[in-house]
């Protein structure tokens, strides 16, 4: 056997001594008093001092009291020495000074042994100010990424592979209706109708195997959410895909829109209100820009032109009327374009115009011209009305 | 459901619902409260979800057992409304709990 290779019981005392003097762990042998029996180099070079300050000494010294802090070494050293390996100062560091009075937390392990007829602690101590830092700073990245989704003004919820909810953050909870301890585990389906279940399911079946990261789940019709009560509503939807640690996690970001699209509905039954009032209208009735450009035209406006299909976008003055004219030379034109121009400076204009047609009658035309204008007094529409008063 | 008001230390208050059963700490840890940490999960192994109980509650919340007292002497500026937040189980007698939280945990 080589010198490196030998069974322990064969290794010299020096053997032993190298090792414990070159292991890059600071090693303290301390008596169950606290007093200091040995100091490895390592623990020189961890804590400053050398063996010969600090032997004889107690260990006190180099865990000194924190004035906020009570945790009390010896109490501790001697609990930790009975307990299992694992356990053992996981989550617990004492906090160590240096000579110089850096102050480090360390994680201490120790075990009770017997030696030369005497208890001692072994006692290994490690710096542990890195660590805690790389953990801190884990733990804020942590907790700030989580408290942002958590507190979002969107409901997210987000799912495992098998499509079962595995976040619900605060919105989510208030949109459907449930608490997250309800649905955690569950299935993502439970947050639609049923009719809508199994089609959802292939959807982002399909959405995890597609390349795209991200998707709005509307492109393909209105997304319909089911609340806790059994009441449906119309939902927005985008869905993201992010793979960690080969696990994928699907999470939707949900926002209810009862209230915009009731608004919209309600917009939209306004304006059909309002062209059926407009297209059956007697009159010819119409609305112009301040220039006179055509912007609506009603029905009896479409029929007093003779209906040509574009009449949106022209000028009023020249509109084709079709097989007929406001005169038979361009006094007419020019007297129309003239009284918009009235109307586009702010003054309601009334005139009877002469409708030559060709079949050769004439009818008369009452013509009037009504700015429009909004909050500041600016004219922004002309509405113009025609009646045939032959 | 109970009502539990955690107060930072900069003042900043949350007032959630948390469900019965569950220990103040892992209310926090729900509604992701800055301030409580909970490193050991729970298992009364650390003292990173060290809360100061309102006066009003000291008397009212689970008593103190010695696993717990212990692991106090790991937390910063311990005084006599200090607990472990993991140690007090969260129930109905509990509605209204105000808990502040430590400038820091480690």
């Amino acid at each position: 056997m080589t010198n490196l290779t030998r069974s322990r019981k064969d290794i010299s005392p020096a053997f032993f001594k190298t090792i414990v003097e070159s292991v890059p762990e600071a090693i303290i042998i301390a008596a169950p008093d606290g007093t200091i029996a040995y100091f490895n180099p390592a623990s020189e070079r961890l804590l400053e001092y050398t063996q010969d300050e600090v032997i004889g000494r107690n260990i006190t010294m180099l865990v000194p009291p924190q004035p906020d802090r009570r945790a009390d070494v010896m109490k501790w050293l001697e609990r930790w020495a009975h307990e299992p390996d694992e356990t053992q100062s996981r989550f617990l560091d004492l906090i160590a000074q240096s000579k110089s009075g850096r102050q480090m937390p360390v994680d201490v392990r120790v075990t009770e042994r017997e030696i030369e007829g005497e208890r001692r602690y072994f006692i290994t101590v490690r710096d542990n100010t890195a660590r805690r830092r790389e953990q801190a700073s884990f733990k804020e990245a942590h907790l700030k990424a989580s408290r942002i989704l958590q507190i979002a003004e969107d409901g997210i919820v987000s799912a495992d592979a098998a499509q079962n909810i595995t976040f619900f953050n605060l919105k989510a909870e208030q949109m459907f209706g449930y608490r997250a301890e309800d649905v955690l585990g569950r299935p993502l389906s439970m947050l639609l109708p049923e009719r809508y279940r199994h089609r959802h399911a292939k959807e982002v079946e399909a959405f995890g195997t597609g390349k795209q990261a991200s998707r709005k789940m509307n492109e393909r019709g209105a997304v319909v959410g089911l609340r806790k009560n059994g009441e449906e509503f119309p939902m927005e939807v985008a869905i993201t895909k992010v793979t960690v640690g080969g696990a994928i996690t699907f999470t939707a970001h949900a926002r209810d829109v009862t209230r915009r699209k009731h608004q919209e509905d309600l917009l939209k039954e306004s304006e059909r209100r309002f062209r059926a009032i407009f297209d059956h209208a007697f009159e010819a009735m119409g609305l112009l820009s301040p220039d006179g450009t055509v912007l609506e035209i009603n029905r009896a406006g479409r029929l007093m032109t003779e209906g040509s299909s574009q009449l949106v976008g022209l000028p009023l003055w020249d509109l084709p009327w079709a097989g007929s004219d406001l005169a038979p030379d361009d006094s007419a034109r020019q007297r129309l374009k003239n009284a918009i121009a009235d109307a586009a400076r702010g003054d309601v204009v009334r005139y009877t115009a002469d409708l030559y047609r060709a079949e050769g009658d004439v009818r008369k035309i009452d013509i009037s011209l009504t700015p429009v204008k909004d909050e500041l007094g600016q004219v922004v529409y002309i509405v113009p009305e025609g009646r045939d008063v032959t | 459901m109970t009502k539990i008001t955690y107060i930072e230390h900069d003042g900043t208050e949350h007032a959630v619902d948390v469900p019965d059963g569950l220990s103040v700490m892992e209310g926090a840890v729900r509604y992701t409260i800055p301030g409580i940490d909970g490193d050991c999960g729970g298992a009364c192994a650390c003292a990173t979800c060290h809360v100061y109980v309102d006066d009003a509650w000291k008397d009212r919340v689970t008593p103190m057992n010695e696993l717990e007292r212990d692991m106090l002497d790991f937390a910063f500026d311990v005084n006599d409304n200090s607990r472990l937040s993991c140690q007090i189980k969260v129930s109905p007698a509990l509605e209204g709990l105000i808990v502040r939280t430590p400038a820091r945990q480690y």
